[in-house]
């Protein structure tokens, strides 16, 4: 059963990942032509999502379980990932919010500009944690892997 | 002593991701609560379609009204010809089909709100009442001016004005901070304000009261342009 719940959430973050970073894209790319922005700005916003990649490549490469399999991290990685699309789909959809029709870019800008700080203290986050949890007791592993034997 | 410093480095990481999951978890309920909040819609009560046939009423008559047309023999005529042409903008600019389509909404969101607020301040406000009705009062070759009748009336109508153009500012100005968390919670919505709708109650009562104003001086015109015709 946990082994289900580990991959089923594994698969998740990855999927989850892409569709936040497809949409943080989308949206910040659209901002910057319509306000011509410097690309600078394109690419600090676009910046954690591609270090958090590498660092989930290192994860996958160099198979560390402690990381791939604690269900908590990746429990919080769907979490994080699932709001930035929440927020980026309620940025377009949601023509309630009156500031989508006035800016009339079909966009609300305003709102997701708001949210982007948030999405940064998210990610860096993650990171973070992912790189502390890069460090792990040798010995402890082999006290388990014993213990299980 | 790496042991304790890889321990640190596992308890630290666990704070983190904690406070990941606290942040994230709060914005995603706080996303779902305002997008709830956003969205509501007000279904409108059977009463109200008294008020808008009440408002179709009063916008037929006022067309009735200002149909009359001064005769040529009149001495006033340029004045009552001024005043005829102004009106009949401002019935113009309101009974048209935007007017009605807003009128006969039955799920009021808050963009429709928005949308009958901006019809207010554009067409009624803006167009009708500064633009026309208001240059009556301020009108510069004094041919208006030197009626003795419209003199009475003249404080009647700048006092309503002046009353009528910034009613619904402040309405704007809430429906505009909806795209914030900052958007009224269970407690001030019932207890204060209800931004759909007691925004949609101000707006009908608004534009009933402009409707009213438009009607009273319609009327006013008629009299005068019957008494000298």
């Amino acid at each position: 059963m946990k082994k289900i719940i580990n991959y089923s959430l594994l698969f998740l973050k990855y999927l989850l990942y892409l569709g936040a970073f497809a949409i943080s894209l989308y949206i910040i790319t659209i901002i910057n032509q319509k306000q011509n922005r410097n690309i600078t700005e394109l690419i600090t916003a676009i910046l954690p999502y591609i270090l958090l990649l590498i660092v989930f490549f290192i994860n996958i490469i160099l198979r560390q379980k402690n990381i791939n399999h604690n269900i908590f991290y990746n429990l919080t990685c769907c979490i994080a990932f699932l709001t930035t699309i929440i927020v980026g789909l309620r940025s377009i959809y949601d023509t309630n919010m009156i500031l989508n029709q006035i800016t009339g870019y079909n966009i609300n800008f305003i709102y997701f500009n708001d949210y982007l700080v948030y999405m940064k203290i998210l990610i860096y986050g993650l990171i973070i944690s992912n790189l502390c949890f890069m460090f792990k007791n040798k010995k402890s592993d082999v006290k388990k892997e014993t213990e299980v034997l | 002593m790496k042991n304790i410093v890889i321990e640190y480095f596992n308890i630290l990481a666990y704070i983190i991701t904690g406070i990941v999951f606290s942040i994230a978890s709060f914005l995603i309920i706080i996303n779902i609560y305002h997008y709830k909040n956003v969205n509501e819609v007000y279904k409108t009560q059977d009463s109200n379609y008294e008020i808008k046939d009440n408002l179709k009423y009063k916008l037929d008559n006022i067309k009735s009204n200002i149909n009359n047309l001064p005769s040529s023999t009149n001495p006033n005529f340029i004045a009552y010809s001024k005043i005829q042409t102004k009106l009949n903008i401002c019935y113009e600019k309101i009974d048209i089909e935007q007017f009605d389509k807003l009128l006969t909404k039955t799920d009021i969101s808050i963009s429709d709100v928005y949308n009958m607020q901006q019809f207010y301040k554009l067409n009624i406000a803006n167009e009708c009442l500064i633009k026309q009705l208001y240059t009556l009062v301020d009108d510069e070759d004094n041919s208006i001016n030197n009626l003795a009748s419209f003199n009475l009336v003249k404080p009647f109508i700048k006092n309503n004005i002046d009353q009528l153009k910034e009613s619904s500012d402040y309405i704007e100005k809430v429906i505009k901070s909806n795209s914030s968390y900052k958007f009224t919670n269970d407690f001030t919505k019932s207890s204060i304000y209800d931004e759909v709708k007691d925004s949609y109650y101000k707006i009908i009562n608004d534009y009933n009261n402009s409707i009213d104003f438009i009607y009273d001086i319609s009327i006013w015109y008629k009299n005068e342009v019957g008494e000298n015709t």
